[in-house]
């Protein structure tokens, strides 16, 4: 791995719940390198939401540093710095989609654009192309109640791509869908690594995905519990 | 985030929300129309009425009537000295009986000075009044209203210049001649003009009364702006059983009138503008909690807070427009058939550009404020919990 694009330093989250102090994560260091797929893997509640949303600057963390492409992001304080910062470096894909249901496919995708203030017929065509890699622009004009679970997953991802952000941040993006569909995804995420040069951070459940991915880390109550190369994956993926 | 997709992606929001939208619009569009009818119709009022009554009542003059036993040539003198006063002239008055096709009907008989005529009908000459003849009376030569000389069903003449008059007053018959038909006039001061007959002071006198007595006394001032301390003036110098009174004292006491009144129309329209804020409030309210994963994922994607804030303000202001512009249709449409009755006059609300903006910026304004606590919360909302929102 040449220069990270992501650098995680002895990052802690502790969240207050119900008066009640929650260590969210406690310590993590990590480095996520360009064109890089890393698999974030642990058991519900170990902390691979949390270190999406702090990646992804949803949240800010308790103590710690995060560095993406050169951006401190951990220092980004007001509204305006994140927002820019989520505008410009990231796409988020979400386990449950997330699509505005009374948007078409295409004003979905569109989305980040209109964020950005990019013109109509820009933003337009910007959104049909992600469509199309995506494999659904014939899909465009359709709204997610008309699409499939899979379908609409894949609108997901054109629209977290459609601004061509450097890093994906996907939460656990095939625990909604069958095994045949979580198997596109994950032959989409590696396209759009290969044809776009993204970098995709996936916090899954999912085991039997981490043949797709470079690397995985494994979390257990917000711990570094093991990272893992392309070698080891299989061990992982085994128990 | 560009002003033109903030509206768009606003519409969108509320096409989600047809419904309670369409009914926000539509309580927007009656508070508008409400408003406006209102302002205008204060405004019709104030004008229309100022003008009635500046033309109906004498502002120039205070007036002391004494039905009996009637002012004396030495009283007009005494209220002719009073500083303010630039002239001082009588009016006798009695009521008598003319024959018309039906039968009898009862008319005033006017004596005034011919000098005086033009002060006491608020003219600056008698050449506009009389549709015939002439309009000075001498000796039995009478110029007699509109309603007297012309059938008011019909508007066929009932006399005509040179015809004889024979009217009746207390049991004495009297004929006299015309000599003037006067236009239609309506009311001056105390008077129903189209319903009286203007004869000489003199003939009067010696045919009707038997002796110089007044019914009333028109003072004309130098300065309106004097009248009230004439009005004490006249109060401590006229007869026992005298009453003084100052039409524009009369005006301005109806200017207050009208003015409270535009005050409680205003204060209903304005309540109806509080009722349709309270509805986009509860409205966007509503529409905040529903939405707020899609809050959530509008942040994840790159919208600030402030571009959440300003699709909610933005929303309410859309069905402000939406609602107000049909508003202002109807409320054109409702000007051109509301009129309302009064005295001689009808009054039309005066739907002014300035009207038309009120009524359309005070609902706007209210709303897009109404709207601000929802949509400033929904801007708040920390996008973790809100894509985390069940």
């Amino acid at each position: 791995m040449g220069m990270p694009l992501v650098e995680v330093r002895d990052v802690w989250k502790v969240y207050e719940l119900g008066g009640a102090r929650v260590l969210a994560l406690r310590g993590v260091n990590l480095d996520v390198g360009e064109r890089e797929f890393l698999a974030v893997v642990g058991p519900s509640g170990s902390g691979k939401s949390t270190l999406l949303h702090l990646i992804g600057g949803l949240d800010r963390p308790t103590r710690g540093s995060i560095r993406v492409g050169g951006v401190e992001v951990s220092s980004l304080r007001s509204d305006e710095e994140l927002s820019r910062y989520r505008r410009e470096y990231v796409g988020f894909v979400f386990q449950f989609f997330h699509l505005i249901p009374r948007l078409t496919a295409l004003e979905n995708v569109e989305l980040p654009l209109v964020a950005r203030g990019v013109d109509p017929r820009e933003r337009r065509r910007r959104a049909m192309e992600a469509l199309r890699i995506v494999g659904l622009e014939h899909r465009a004009r359709h709204r997610p109640a008309e699409l499939s679970g899979g379908e609409q997953q894949r609108v997901a991802i054109a629209r977290a791509v459609v601004a061509e952000p450097r890093l994906l941040l996907a939460d656990e993006p095939t625990g909604n869908l069958d095994s045949a569909n979580a198997r596109l995804i994950m032959g989409l995420f590696r396209r759009l690594i290969d044809e776009l040069g993204v970098t995709v951070i996936m916090a899954t459940h999912n085991l039997e995905l981490l043949g797709y991915c470079d690397r995985a880390v494994r979390l257990v109550d917000g711990a570094v519990a093991g990272v893992y190369g392309r070698g080891e994956l299989a061990k992982l993926a085994g128990g | 985030m560009r002003a033109a997709d903030c509206a768009w992606y606003a519409l969108r929001g509320l096409s989600e929300r047809r419904g309670r939208a369409a009914g926000a619009a539509a309580g927007v569009a009656i508070a508008v129309v409400a408003l406006s009818l209102a302002l205008g119709l204060g405004a019709a009022f104030q004008r229309t009425f100022a003008e009635y009554l500046g033309r109906t009542l004498a502002a120039n003059a205070v007036i002391v009537t004494n039905y009996a036993p009637g002012l004396t040539d030495g009283d007009l003198a005494i209220l002719g000295s009073l500083p303010g006063v630039r002239a001082c002239f009588g009016v006798s008055t009695a009521q008598a009986l003319v024959a018309t096709p039906g039968g009898h009907r009862t008319v005033t008989l006017i004596a005034v000075d011919a000098a005086h005529l033009p002060d006491l009908l608020g003219l600056s000459d008698l050449s506009g009044f009389v549709e015939e003849g002439s309009p000075l009376p001498r000796g039995l030569g009478a110029v007699v209203g509109s309603s007297v000389w012309q059938d008011q069903a019909t508007g066929s003449k009932l006399y005509d210049v040179g015809n004889a008059l024979a009217v009746s007053v207390d049991g004495r018959s009297l004929t006299l001649v015309v000599v003037g038909l006067a236009r239609p006039f309506g009311f001056r001061t105390w008077i129903s003009v189209d319903d009286s007959i203007f004869v000489d002071p003199e003939a009067f006198f010696t045919y009707v009364r038997g002796r110089r007595v007044y019914q009333a006394a028109v003072m004309v001032l130098e300065d309106p702006s004097r009248s009230r301390e004439v009005v004490e003036a006249a109060r401590a110098l006229a007869p026992p059983r005298s009453s003084v009174f100052s039409p524009i004292a009369m005006v301005s006491q109806l200017g207050l009138f009208v003015s409270s009144l535009n005050a409680f129309l205003a204060f209903i329209s304005v309540l109806s503008v509080g009722i349709t804020a309270l509805w986009i409030f509860d409205s966007t309210a509503i529409s905040v909690v529903q939405r707020v994963r899609e809050i959530g994922v509008l942040k994840a994607v790159g919208f600030t807070s402030r571009d959440v804030l300003l699709i909610f303000l933005a929303e309410a202001a859309l069905i402000s427009l939406i609602g107000g512009c049909a508003g202002l249709l109807l409320s054109l449409l409702a000007a051109r058939l509301v009129h309302i009755p009064l005295f001689t006059i009808r009054i039309a609300p005066a739907i002014t550009p300035q009207t038309l903006a009120a009524s359309l910026a005070a609902p706007l304004l209210a709303n897009v404020a109404a709207a601000a606590a929802p949509a400033r919360a929904a801007a708040r909302l920390d996008p973790v919990k809100a894509l985390r929102y069940e």
